[in-house]
């Protein structure tokens, strides 16, 4: 993995095909994300229709303090945090689990592991919230009429106890989200020369020892880059999962309200483009800046790995 | 191969620059054409996309072509994309003429800038000469304006709402020796205490079925004889008729009585444990047989709406009186945005929907011989062979079109319902702030925080899950920390500030 | 260690099973309740095997409605298909420029695609963006075009691949034999790179196929464009919209909750919707294995 530089003149002419190539995509991103980026000031403004998004009158930070001015403020953000901190540890360390024993495995089977895995990403959250419900619903669910009783587990009113959707929400999302970083690691391990295995086996090395030393090791770059990627966006959460998994319990609002619900709830009658346009500007800036601060640390400790 | 790798490359990447280049200048509207008819756009919403429109908007063009020289485009999106997407075309500047005002909410468009005075320049009086008494007269239009400016037309529909309502399987009614008095076609008056009997003796004869399930928390503002003075009853008018002090409705004892009676039904069983999770309409319970009875609110038609949800007979009790909110006239009226291409022309178009039978038939029913077919009783009823599920324009949005009262009536519903809803509107109590409306710019910081702390604890006090004394006291510490009171010291001088604008004694 | 071998492969399976079989459960219940009378439903509750069986959510959707569900499956397939291409296409050269030792200006590039995942102008913005300035507004581009690359994730990930498993001396080699730059990413580095391509691939197009936004936005007047997931999360919306206004509407709320489709349906349709990708995913996948293993032996 010793990467040679070659120290040369820079030869702009060289790179002209490279540009060329980049182009499209480049133009993409300007058009898509940069076109659109500037409506983002609209955050610091009183909107009015008939003025427009860049002529509606200036003021300040006002459309930023529904997001601090409540004592939910604490709550919606220490849960967006913490689960999304949660979300990044679980679905890492089981993704490359399941991507480990995959790739070591043999046989047709693997294919099927491979499609199953994948599925949950094909159906709404709303539907994983019908589906929740089957499972939990206090008169007619699963568990409380199939497994409890098997376990002499008297019945838990899951929607009223706020105490047990952290681990529900977890588990939901993993269901939902390993496949995805599973087959992601699955790429990088099948990228790689299958040599550095065999002259560890070769060398007495066991499963374990191959799995510390090699695999993980290989993976390093893409893990760090997916959690760098992840911790930028770790004050958005996924709307679906905490409102319509939830089924909108009020009940369950202490370890279900997270900053996006929040606004939804508490925007969804005004409809204030203004103070959404805010929420979003405060969950992006806040991402930035922690992301920069992680890949400061990460340059000191893996300067290859770094994202810039 | 490599080639034709390389081949199949560079034509999608050309191919890509040229997608760009073509939507870029594909831009051009031509539609200011100079001869003939004004195009307009009318958007509102239904509950599911009808199959239909076409058809629809052809015929009103013929009558409105040669009559108006003006031809209409009907806009119709479902209620779930309506609320976000009309916005974004009003922001967009893409022309809408005449629009509903549900969903994206009529006070919080204003707000925003998006409509238009309807009196500027006498508008309403030079091109909707005929829309005041199509109303009811100036007195229910001026229950739309908004700091005493004009920005909506309300629809003719029930303005107040029978408080206390219940409907109840007349079966189940039948099984315990109730008298149900035939024809069942009224709302049947009777006290609470009564009422509290029969879900009692419904619930011992069928204790296998749900017996009751409140709607959460819109119930509450439909149940009790409160004026909210908007959407959400934060700052209310306890006695609406004739105090016009802003109160707390969930310090309050009415509130408490409520809460207290739903915590007693629930104790007998009446609710079901999911009911606060599960979100089926509570019809569908109904008439797959789970359920007995449900909330719902008073009105002329009400017993023949709620059998046809329900697949069979119901019975509508109620406790309270019939009641007029101070928005009743502002909940979802008919605008003409900042976007329209011509003020006048608009109004005019909006006019003819609220004076012309033809063209709200069409509007609300479909084409005679096709959507609906005209009884010998003079009523319409679907033709042979379709349903409320096969018709391409069956949309169940009567009340939220401008002028059901000029149009027929449908097979179920009594021949002079429309008079019937008058003589409602009419002899319901009317909240003493009828025609204010509460402007939350103010205190939006504040509704969003009491949006919040009121949802998460409010569906488990109102299903009756919660002890009432420490639920409420909870709700009120919760409530009051997020800045309820603040809400209601702005709404109470906003208030006051109206009562002096409108020369009220 | 042969024998160490197999049993390690045994418990393997048994692991991987025992993970697949927990994936699949909540499917074989939306299967079910989509074969279950609603009525059934609502009063006995979803269950694994249905209480009372039921094809009417089936026969509505395919006989009642059963050209626009056709129509939507076939917009659904187009786009899926036509965004893959694209997207990879966009993607990959930008992805190996990004890469590329030594390219000047790399950094920042990096940082451009970078900042689009943190920042967004949001919906109001983009739409305008689209409509007035590039008049997508009612076309089948309005569908296609904002998630060709929605933000730089892929295109990051791609390039943390092509800079971490294709070594540079490949490329360098290839450049001292005089091959031009598109030679050089097209015959050595694609290659070598199929298994994040194959694996990009299939996310792009389950990013194309689970989208409904852009068809709730951009097509008011051309709902005839509708894909699959835009007619089941238009019933879904309605749902949740209209009891989120109920106390604004007041009792016509529940009129208009009687009107959307049955719970049965709602699975059916969840159901349709996952269906295709699991009749065609197997097909896909063993190209891709081939691809994988492939550019596995060459690396």
């Amino acid at each position: 993995m010793t990467r040679v530089k070659v120290k040369k003149k820079t030869n702009w002419r060289r790179f002209i095909p490279v540009y060329l190539m980049m182009l499209p995509g480049l133009a993409y991103f300007f058009i898509n994300n940069y076109m659109p980026l500037p409506g983002i000031m609209v955050a610091f403004r009183r909107f009015n229709a008939q003025l427009g998004i860049h002529g509606s009158p200036w003021v300040g930070f006002a459309n930023f303090e529904f997001l601090f001015a409540t004592q939910d403020a604490w709550i919606i953000t220490r849960n967006t945090i913490l689960y999304n901190t949660a979300f990044i540890i679980v679905n890492t360390v089981l993704a490359i689990l399941v991507a480990a024993l995959l790739s070591e495995l043999s046989g047709k089977l693997k294919n099927v592991y491979q499609s199953a895995i994948l599925l949950p990403n094909l159906i709404s959250t709303v539907i994983i919230g019908y589906l929740v419900f089957a499972f939990l619903s206090a008169e007619s669910g699963f568990i409380n009429n199939t497994v409890l009783p098997f376990l002499g587990i008297s019945p838990i009113s899951w929607y009223t106890e706020p105490s047990y959707w952290p681990f529900i929400l977890i588990l939901v999302n993993a269901w939902r989200g390993v496949g995805y970083g599973c087959i992601i690691y699955l790429a990088t391990l099948t990228g790689f020369d299958r040599s550095y295995y065999e002259s560890a086996m070769l060398d007495g090395a066991g499963r374990g020892k191959q799995f510390l030393h090699i695999t993980l090791p290989l993976l390093k770059p893409t893990i760090i880059m997916l959690t760098l990627l992840s911790i930028g966006r770790i004050f958005y959460a996924d709307f679906g999962l905490f409102f319509q998994v939830p089924m909108n319990q009020g009940a369950l609002f202490s370890t279900t309200n997270v900053i996006d619900t929040y606004v939804f709830r508490g925007l969804v009658q005004l409809g204030n483009i203004s103070m959404s346009a805010a929420a979003g500007l405060y969950q992006s800036v806040v991402g930035f800046i922690l992301v920069l601060f992680a890949n400061v640390v990460v340059r000191k400790i893996d300067p290859d790995s770094a994202l810039i | 191969m490599k080639k034709k790798i390389m081949v199949l490359f560079t034509v999608v990447w050309v191919s890509v620059f040229a997608i760009f280049s073509l939507s870029a200048c594909g831009n051009d509207d031509g539609g200011t054409a100079d001869d003939g008819p004004d195009e307009l756009v009318m958007a509102f919403m239904t509950w599911v996309l009808p199959s239909d429109t076409q058809m629809i908007q052809d015929a009103m063009n013929e009558i409105l072509i040669p009559r108006y020289n003006m031809s209409v485009e009907l806009l119709i999106m479902d209620a779930a994309s309506y609320q976000q997407n009309i916005r974004l075309m009003l922001t967009a500047g893409e022309q809408v003429d005449i629009m509903n005002t549900i969903m994206a909410g009529y006070t919080h468009l204003q707000g925003q800038g998006f409509l238009l005075d309807l009196e500027a320049n006498n508008l309403i009086q030079n091109f909707g000469a005929g829309i005041p008494d199509a109303v009811g007269g100036w007195e229910i239009l001026n229950g739309a304006r908004i700091a005493g400016t004009l920005y909506g037309v309300p629809t003719n529909c029930d303005h107040a709402v029978g408080r206390g309502a219940i409907a109840v399987g007349t079966q189940f009614l039948d099984a315990i020796g109730f008298d149900v008095p035939s024809p069942n076609n009224d709302i049947i008056h009777i006290s609470v205490a009564e009422l509290d009997s029969i879900l009692m003796q419904i619930n011992e004869a069928f204790p296998e079925m749900e017996t009751f399930r409140p709607t959460m928390p819109g119930g509450i503002t439909q149940f009790m004889s409160i004026d909210p003075l908007g959407a959400e009853p934060f700052g209310v008018l306890l006695d609406p008729v004739n105090d016009l002090t802003v109160s707390n409705l969930f310090t309050s004892q009415a509130f408490y009585d409520f809460i207290s009676m739903m915590y007693r039904w629930n104790n007998h069983g009446f609710i079901s444990l999911d009911a606060a999770a599960d979100d089926t309409p509570v019809t569908a319970l109904v008439s797959a047989g789970r359920l007995m009875s449900y909330m719902t609110g008073g009105k002329p038609g009400i017993v023949a709406q709620e059998s046809g949800l329900c697949a069979q007979p119901m019975t509508i009790f109620q406790t309270g009186p019939d009641m007029m909110n101070a928005n009743a006239a502002a909940r979802f009226p008919w605008a003409i945005p900042f976007t329209t291409a011509n003020p006048e022309r608009a109004m005019t178009l909006l006019n003819a929907f609220y004076t012309c039978p033809e063209l709200s038939n069409l509007l609300i029913w479909g084409i005679e011989g096709v959507h609906y077919e005209m009884q010998t009783d003079g009523r319409v009823d679907f033709p042979a062979g379709l349903d409320a599920g096969t018709s391409g324009w069956h949309n169940g949005m009567a009340w939220n079109m401008p002028n059901q009262f000029i149009s027929h009536v449908w097979m179920g519903d009594d021949l002079d319902l429309y008079d019937q809803l008058i003589e409602f509107n009419a002899n319901a109590q009317i909240s003493r702030a009828f025609g204010f409306i509460f402007d939350p710019a103010p205190v939006q910081n504040e509704i969003a925080a009491v949006t919040n702390a009121y949802e998460e604890l409010i569906v488990s006090l109102g299903m009756g899950m919660v002890n009432p004394t420490t639920g409420i006291a909870q709700l009120n510490e919760r409530l009051t920390a997020a800045g309820l009171y603040r809400i209601i010291d702005e709404k109470q001088s906003q208030l006051d500030a109206w009562v002096i604008a409108v020369g009220m004694n | 260690m042969y024998k160490n071998d197999r049993i390690f492969n045994y418990i393997g399976h048994v692991l991987m099973l025992i993970v697949t079989v927990m994936t699949l459960l909540p499917f074989i219940l939306l299967i079910s309740s989509s074969f279950t009378d609603n009525d059934a439903i609502l009063r006995y509750g979803y269950g694994f095997i249905p209480s009372v069986f039921s094809t009417f959510a089936f026969e509505w959707l395919f006989i009642t409605n059963g050209e626009i569900i056709l129509r939507a499956y076939g917009i659904s397939f187009l786009l899926t298909i036509l965004g893959v291409i694209l997207s990879i296409v966009i993607t990959t050269p930008l992805a190996y420029g990004m890469a590329k030792q030594g390219l000047p200006l790399r950094k920042i590039i990096i940082m451009y695609v970078f900042l689009t995942m943190i920042f967004n102008g949001g919906l109001v913005p983009t739409y305008l963006n689209y409509t007035q300035v590039f008049g997508l507004k009612d076309t089948f581009w309005a569908l296609l075009i904002p998630n060709l690359l929605t933000n730089g994730f892929f295109v990051l990930l791609m390039k943390s691949y092509f800079a971490t498993s294709i070594p540079n001396e490949i490329l360098e080699a290839a450049s001292i034999d005089g091959a031009s730059e598109t030679r050089i990413m097209l015959q050595v580095a694609v290659p070598m790179a199929k298994p994040i391509i194959a694996t990009i691939a299939i996310f792009v197009a389950i990013n194309y196929w689970n989208d409904w936004l852009n068809g709730f936005v951009y097509l008011a007047r051309r709902t005839d464009l509708a894909s699959i997931q835009v007619l089941l999360n238009r019933i879904m919306q309605n749902v949740q919209v209209l009891q989120q206004n109920a106390a604004a509407i007041g009792g016509e709320a529940a009129v208009g909750l009687a009107q959307t489709p049955i719970v049965a349906v709602r699975m059916a349709m969840a159901v349709m919707g996952v269906l295709p990708i699991v009749l065609v995913y197997p097909f896909v996948q063993k190209n891709f294995v081939k691809g994988i293993t492939l550019g596995g032996v060459k690396g």
